[in-house]
């Protein structure tokens, strides 16, 4: 009889005399065919590069009718009047574009269903089809002024080939932005603040960071003093630079801007030996830049550093003893910064929960929306403010999406998933 | 260069980055694949599923240091995947049993490795996949837990009843070797 110690011991050798470990013949054919698809892309961190704000008004309520009828005929005309003219109102209201930055008024949550982009109110009410159809539609997100909705259209999912689209916040409208050929291989792309120039980071070409015209096409590689190889970007609300995080030949990553021309090439986080820069956010005033990064001098755990643009002053914000915290985007009114904390990590699991605080006193953070537990190294939860500052969504790898109330800290998970991120659009006030 | 640079790097769309990351763990996938699904092609549909999960996926690994851990989920999910797109299809496959090694260690005879090969087999792919992530890719159980989405509970239990089924197909395979044995040695 084995003995079930000597068993328990023995099982690990014995599995790998089984199956006989050896170099796959076939594994450069494996690796050439999982490169030749897309990297985990932009949309997949929406709140990334469509940050949205905090802090201030709902929408406008709907004008009271009139209190005195004079007839029942006279009633039916005026409500029919009162009715074209709220219409119409509402009609001209949601015309007028959002401020590009800071406060707006929340408007319409866009997401994806099956392929299909999907709009509802911002309570998650009146869900209905935007941009429907055969073809495979994802990453909704809409532009700052609230006017137009881009998305990504799957051409072709082997290898991965997209176009950028983008149509009228209604759905109307729909065209393309780029050709299939120039985003095979796109990693990450941001529509500059005035929508007329997007820049693109495209594993397919050489330099692999351009900016493309959305007027005439025109593509201008932008080639990197001192080979700093550009992973994710925002632009700077002047729309004259663009915010990179970038590696230099050492493989040091750190956070640079950039003029889109390509010139003026500016740090503004030195490369880090042994750090691991995640995601970045830039507040809608342009006095700001928060990112999450790994540190190894930190003991491995994730911390979050707030950046004074103007004087360069980084102030690294380290969690409670143990604990990560990563993720900082910035409300609309720049007056708050959002991120997550990760504690109690055991049993290859770890708690994430949403932290807001103002940047001014960011020394207790107030929890916001649901603690998720979640698997360790991976994954997370992604906050969002809403235009208006009184709320937030906050979605998760694993598809769910809920609205936070911040004044009073309560939340629901929304009725619909989170399958390549949700928008919030914004509103003129 | 160390992992975790490299980790880095290939997040941010560097190729030659992940190949070294690929190529070193490559073996192992291989290995581990053909554990859990005992069939070769099948295998290797589900290392290349891993693979293009792992690079597609590759940013959003929150902590560089825990790529191994990761590509391990990735590998027996996509492996789990492999065996019930299997099973739906109800296709009779041809298990190509592993190929034998020359095996010279005199406690685990040939035999042995052919007793826990069967018994492998009479397990579903869900508990072999737990036994590789935890006997063989060396994942503590906690994490082949998590990798494999369920309570560390319910992987105790599983774990439990694997190696209890592979102990008990040892044991009855050692009984018939034994057995065998004693009438072969009467022969002249």
């Amino acid at each position: 009889m084995i003995h079930d110690e000597r068993f328990d011991r023995d099982l690990g050798g014995m599995l790998a005399d089984l199956a006989e470990p050896r170099f796959p013949d076939y594994f450069n054919e494996a690796l050439q065919r999982a490169m030749a698809h897309r990297q985990r892309p932009a949309w997949t961190f929406p709140e990334r590069w469509f940050p949205m704000g905090v802090l201030a008004r709902r929408l406008p309520l709907v004008p009271a009718l009139p209190a005195r009828m004079v007839g029942i005929l006279m009633m039916l005309m005026l409500l029919l009047v009162a009715t074209v003219v709220i219409g119409v109102g509402a009609l001209l209201l949601q015309q007028r574009p959002a401020p590009q930055f800071g406060l707006a008024a929340n408007g319409d949550f866009a997401y994806t269903q099956d392929g299909d982009i999907y709009a509802a109110m911002h309570d998650g009410s009146q869900a209905r089809l935007v941009i429907g159809g055969p073809t495979l539609d994802v990453a909704p997100s809409y532009s700052r002024d609230g006017q137009s909705l881009y998305f990504i259209r799957v051409v072709s999912e082997s290898p991965d080939v997209v176009e950028v689209m983008v149509a009228n916040a209604d759905g109307s409208g729909v065209r393309a932005l780029t050709e299939p050929e120039e985003t095979s291989g796109i990693h990450w792309w941001t529509i500059s603040p005035r929508g007329d120039v997007m820049a693109m980071v495209n594993d397919s070409v050489s330099p692999r960071f351009s900016i493309i015209s959305l007027d005439d096409g025109t593509r201008t590689a932008l080639d990197l003093p001192n080979a700093i190889q550009v992973d994710q970007h925002e632009w700077l609300p002047s729309g004259e630079e663009i915010v990179l995080v970038g590696r230099n030949a050492a493989g040091w990553a750190g956070i640079f801007a950039v003029a889109t021309d390509g010139t003026g090439l500016r740090t503004i986080v030195e490369p880090q030996a042994r750090t691991y820069v995640l995601s970045f956010s830039i507040s809608d005033d342009g006095r700001h830049l928060a990112y999450g990064a790994f540190h190894d001098d930190s003991g491995r755990l994730g911390v979050w550093h707030l950046v004074d643009l103007a004087t360069g002053l980084d102030t690294v914000q380290l969690a409670p003893a143990g604990q990560h915290q990563l993720g900082p985007v910035f409300s609309s009114d720049s007056s708050h910064v959002a991120f997550v904390r990760y504690s109690d990590e055991r049993d290859g699991r770890i708690d994430a929960q949403v932290f807001v605080a103002p940047i001014d006193d960011l020394a207790a953070p107030v929890a916001v929306g649901p603690r998720q537990r979640i698997p360790s190294g991976t994954g997370g939860l992604y906050p969002q403010f809403s235009p208006d500052a009184a709320g937030m969504v906050i979605t998760s790898d694993d598809g769910h999406a809920w609205l936070a109330d911040l004044p009073t800290g309560e939340y629901d998970e929304l009725p619909f998933g989170n399958e390549t991120g949700v928008s919030w659009q914004r509103r003129a006030p | 260069m160390d992992q975790r640079t490299l980790v880095e790097q290939a997040r941010g769309g560097d190729r030659e980055a992940f190949a070294v990351l690929a190529r070193a763990a490559a073996t192992r996938l291989d290995a581990a694949a053909r554990l859990i699904l005992r069939d070769r092609e099948q295998a290797r549909d589900a290392v290349q599923e891993a693979l293009i999960r792992a690079w597609r996926d590759l940013p959003g690994l929150r902590d560089p240091d825990r790529f191994d851990a990761w590509l391990y989920r990735l590998l027996s999910n996509a492996a789990i995947d492999e065996a019930r797109r299997r099973r739906r299809r109800i296709i009779e496959v041809d298990i190509t049993t592993t190929a034998m090694a020359v095996y010279d260690d005199p406690v685990v005879t040939f035999a042995d490795r052919d007793a826990l090969d069967r018994a492998l087999a009479e397990l579903a792919p869900e508990h072999r996949a737990l036994v590789v992530l935890h006997y063989y890719l060396g994942l503590p159980l906690p994490e082949a837990a998590a990798a494999m989405g369920i309570s560390l509970g319910a992987a105790k239990s599983r774990l439990h009843r694997s190696i209890s089924a592979l102990r008990r197909s040892f044991e009855v395979g050692a009984d018939e070797r034994s057995a065998t044995a004693t009438a072969g040695g009467g022969q002249p």
